[in-house]
């Protein structure tokens, strides 16, 4: 029989994160606002030079981002990514 | 402040960017997918290429920092099979389409799993044209819209992981453009295998398929497929057909380790010819050989030109016999000479000729129109070329088989019983040599010497003093009937 | 065997000794898809590439050949492929694949009877345009002839060289009747033989541009592999090898790829002269054609006729500058090949008003028979006295 031993949250330490969108590559897909699990994402106000709203963290959620690179992954235009906060 | 760079950046031709793809198609994130998983792996940027077809997948090529090949429609993986094989030390991946790889390439694509051949594939599969404007093709799910079925795909689409399975791929996996982990995780076990490896993403095409199938945008075509696809363990490739009322079948469908391309090319082929690296490039060391030099002859032996037709039926040698009489000639008496054989596909089987030109000159026109001699070795063959026994030339027949008739004036005939003497000596199949040997004795058109050392090479190895002995009865013949004993 | 050249002398077909002469030359890659007359050049290469550590693969069609062969090509072989009318119809849209990304490589075409299936034993000399401009667009490629096995050995290391000097396809129009003719051919040690590789890149990866032409008008060539990570496409593109969507690339592209051949046409151009300097009427021929004209010539002179022989080595580039030089001082051109007059459209462009031109066509299945060719020219000839 297996036992298994409860999780010790206080040792697990989630990772952070910071976005940066190159904003000029973004065509407003829209897919890192929908599936960013923290949902942290929004449409800008602004325009790119294409005319697209790009994704901007939403004010009050720049520390949010957990680095889990879903944004980076699922975007097809390389516009956006993550970096790891130490 | 400077602009941060992606981190795909080392693998993606920045300077590029934005793509051509439309907003929501799965192609860049594919694209990702894979320069994440090379990123990954150990392999050395350097020694990757990656080679696309034509179509919006086909740009793929143009937006990897690696050699890239964006080639012609339908042709990758043909192109990808000559890069691979001059230079197997790369790592080839091909990146297209399912109209470029599958229809219009869709012979390349079963003959390169049929081969094993080693290159990973990668085929976007977003079931349409998308380039010209959203076309149906061979990969369009039955009942779904495009510009040309209007009313409705009533065709069957390719069930693509049990085509690749039944062709012989090594790996066949499946996901779609939502899947990003899973693509990377099978691009990378792709990676560690040799043979035909197959990754087919079924991929957004929100702005000419999508629209037109009530899937309006990027995030519809994401939700559609993860709401309506179905990852199963070691999925059955049968059941992998994609029709919009049942969930798409994903998963590792072939994953075999059966010796790619290369390696059953070496295996086969190292032993025999003793050499254990093949590749197009040249980059391989030669064992030493021994000279063996066939020489120029010093004073060539002189000869007036000669024009000699051999006719005979299929199986008689006819051909090799005008073979020895040309090497002789040629390589051991220092003359030219030129041979050819009737060519026709309606030659096999029926009466054949072929003709030797033997001269201490140039031979300019190489046919015969009025030969010297004939050697006739079948009555078929006398009749078919009797018309070109000219007068006052010289004809060889085998004295039992071919009965001449209505000879031009001044004809000489010898004959010998080339296929009994042949039978004496062991074998009806030397009879054309025993005709040599009967020429030889009767004619000055090359030395005993050379046509010995011509019959020589010209016979398989172990035949050669059996052959030998042929010869001889036919030339002891001749030299009898010279002495006019026969 | 087991050696790269076979040195010495031979009894050899001309397909045979084309792939001595391939083999010769540095070829270590043969894609093709067998097809009449051109198969024992297959075979040949089946055997004898394992045994120089080169690859032979048989292909499922032309079209995947002809684009093996320009991959190959960037892998850094010297590679080719042999086929007959019916196969070469099928690699040109990769012909035109290797022009525009001037990718070296050689297509032997073994002709026969055509169009269409035709006549898949016997002789024709109807792909002298399809080997020009088979594929769509503005190119220019080079084209050999060969009249004999001798030649085909000779000129298949000319047209690897070729080849690779001017990156471009270089197109061996032999035809089914020196295919299948074995004559003396003699191999000549290694050592004398001459070889040319691609110019390869003077510059570090950072600095270099795929498509900046030399003063040659040739860019110098990376392969696959070597950390110059250069994309290459057969859409319009600019030096750096980007596809460049625009007028004004094109208009920078293509001429440069027609001028390199059309510019450099002097140093590309041979062809062989008998008896021109004072013939009167002047044959025009190549490929087997040559040898029927040859004998023509012979029983002319020995009839006191001033015929002259002008045989095309290169048919494309066309040796234009010659000809138009003859035409100056003789009265007539008569052009013999086995089609309906594929060169002699050609002569009549080039010769124009400065004097006649004559076809002796054949529209093929078997070579001129030279007595009917003697009767004709014998018969333009007095035409031109009176």
């Amino acid at each position: 029989m297996v036992i298994r031993k409860p999780l010790n949250l206080a040792k697990f330490k989630v990772p952070k994160g910071r976005v940066i969108v190159l904003a000029e590559r973004c065509k407003e897909c829209g897919l890192c606002i929908e599936y960013c699990p923290k949902q942290i994402l929004e449409y800008s106000e602004d325009y790119n030079e294409k005319g697209f709203h790009y994704p901007v963290v939403k004010a009050g959620m720049e520390n949010e981002c957990i680095f889990c690179l879903f944004c980076q992954e699922i975007c097809p235009d390389f516009a956006i990514f993550s970096e790891k906060e130490e | 402040m400077g602009q941060k760079r992606h981190p795909m950046g080392v693998l993606i031709r920045e300077d590029r960017m934005p793509h051509i793809f439309c907003p929501g198609c799965g192609i860049g994130a594919t694209i990702s997918n894979i320069a994440e998983a090379l990123l990954e792996s150990s392999l050395d940027p350097d020694k990757v290429s990656v080679v696309s077809g034509i179509g919006c997948s086909g740009r793929a090529a143009g937006y990897f920092k690696l050699d890239g090949f964006h080639t012609t429609h339908g042709r990758p993986i043909a192109f990808a099979t000559g890069l691979k094989l001059t230079n197997p030390d790369l790592t080839v991946i091909v990146f297209s389409g399912d109209g470029d790889l599958t229809t219009i390439g869709g012979n390349h694509l079963i003959h390169a799993a049929r081969r094993n051949m080693d290159m990973i594939v990668i085929c976007i599969n977003n079931f349409n044209y998308g380039m010209t404007g959203g076309q149906m093709g061979g990969t369009t799910p039955t009942g779904t819209w495009t510009t040309t079925s209007v009313y409705g795909n009533y065709e069957m689409p390719f069930n693509l992981p049990l085509l690749l399975t039944a062709c012989g791929a090594n790996y066949v996996a499946r996901w779609t453009s939502a899947h990003s982990h899973y693509i990377k995780k099978s691009f990378l076990e792709a990676l560690e295998k040799e043979g035909f490896c197959f990754i087919e993403v079924i991929s957004a095409c929100p702005i000419n398929w999508g629209r037109r199938n009530k899937l309006r945008t990027g995030k519809d075509m994401v939700k559609f497929f993860l709401d309506h696809t179905e990852i199963k363990e070691n999925p059955d490739p049968a059941e992998a057909l994609i029709q919009m009322d049942t969930p798409i079948l994903c998963g590792v469908f072939a994953n075999k380790d059966k010796p790619g391309y290369l390696r059953a090319m070496r295996e086969r082929l190292s032993q025999r010819v003793g050499i254990d690296v093949f590749r197009g490039d040249g980059k391989v060391e030669l064992p030493e050989t021994e000279e063996k030099l066939q020489k120029t002859v010093e004073r060539p032996k002189k000869v007036e030109e000669v024009k000699i037709k051999l006719a005979g039926i299929g199986g008689q040698g006819i051909a090799l016999l005008g073979l020895i009489m040309g090497r002789a000639a040629c390589i051991f008496d220092g003359n030219q000479a030129v041979y050819s054989q009737e060519y026709g596909a309606e030659a096999r089987g029926g009466a054949s000729a072929s003709s030797v030109i033997i001269s201490s000159g140039k031979i300019d026109f190489p046919y015969i129109k009025n030969p010297d001699v004939m050697v006739v070795m079948a009555q078929g063959a006398f009749r078919k070329y009797r018309k070109e026994v000219q007068p006052n030339s010289i004809l060889f027949i085998d004295k039992d088989l071919v009965k001449p008739y209505d000879l031009p004036e001044g004809v000489q005939v010898y004959a010998v019983p080339a296929t009994r003497l042949a039978e004496q000596v062991g074998r009806k199949v030397v009879a054309n040599i025993v005709m040599l040997g009967f020429i030889s004795s009767l004619t000055d058109y090359f030395s005993l010497e050379a046509v010995k050392s011509a019959l020589k090479m010209s016979v398989p190895k172990g035949t050669e003093e059996f052959n030998l002995k042929a010869f001889e009865a036919g030339y002891t013949y001749g030299e009898k009937l010279k002495r006019g004993e026969e | 065997m087991g050696k790269d050249v076979l040195t010495g002398v031979h009894f050899l077909s001309g397909n045979h000794a084309c792939v001595e002469g391939a083999i010769a030359a540095g070829c270590r890659f043969y894609a093709g898809y067998p097809i009449t007359p051109s198969n024992e050049i297959a075979e040949r290469m089946s055997v004898r590439l394992p045994q120089v550590g080169g690859i032979y693969i048989q292909m499922e069609d032309e079209l995947a050949s002809m684009a093996a062969l320009v991959g190959a090509s960037w892998g850094g072989a010297k590679p080719m492929t042999a086929t007959s009318g019916p196969g070469l119809s099928l690699m040109q849209e990769n012909i035109g694949l290797a022009a525009m990304t001037e990718s070296p490589c050689v297509v032997v075409d073994v002709q026969r009877g055509s169009p269409s299936t035709g006549l898949p034993t016997l002789v024709g000399q109807a792909d002298v345009m399809q080997a020009r401009w088979g594929s769509h667009g503005d190119y220019e490629i080079i084209a050999l002839a060969p009249s004999s096995p001798q030649e085909c050995f000779d000129f298949m290391i000319k047209a690897f060289n070729l080849a690779e000097i001017w990156r471009v396809p270089v197109i061996f129009l032999s035809d089914e009747s020196v295919a299948h003719l074995s004559e003396r051919v003699v191999i000549p040690p290694k050592e004398e033989i001459k070889l040319v590789t691609r110019k390869r890149p003077s510059v570090p990866p950072e600095k270099f541009l795929p498509f900046k032409p030399g003063s040659d008008l040739v860019p110098e060539m990376p392969i696959a592999g070597e950390g110059y990570r250069v994309h290459v496409t057969g859409l319009t593109h600019n030096e750096k090898g980007y596809p460049d969507l625009s007028a004004k690339v094109h208009n920078k592209l293509v001429p440069r790829l027609v001028n390199k051949i059309r510019k450099n046409a002097d140093k590309i151009v041979e062809y062989e002269e008998l008896f021109t300097e004072d013939a009167e009427v002047i044959l025009v021929t190549f490929g087997i054609s040559t040898r029927i004209c040859r004998d023509v010539i012979k029983r002319a002179r020995a009839e006191g006729l001033k015929v002259g022989l002008f045989r095309l080595i290169t048919i494309w580039p066309f040796p234009e500058k010659r000809i138009m030089a003859l035409a100056q001082k003789i009265k007539a051109f008569v052009t013999v090949e086995i089609n309906l007059g594929q060169v002699a459209i050609e002569m009549e462009r080039i010769v124009k008003e400065r004097c006649k031109t004559f076809l002796i066509p054949n529209a093929g299945g078997a070579v001129h028979d030279p007595d009917e060719v003697f009767a004709e020219v014998k018969q333009i000839v007095s035409g031109l006295v009176e």
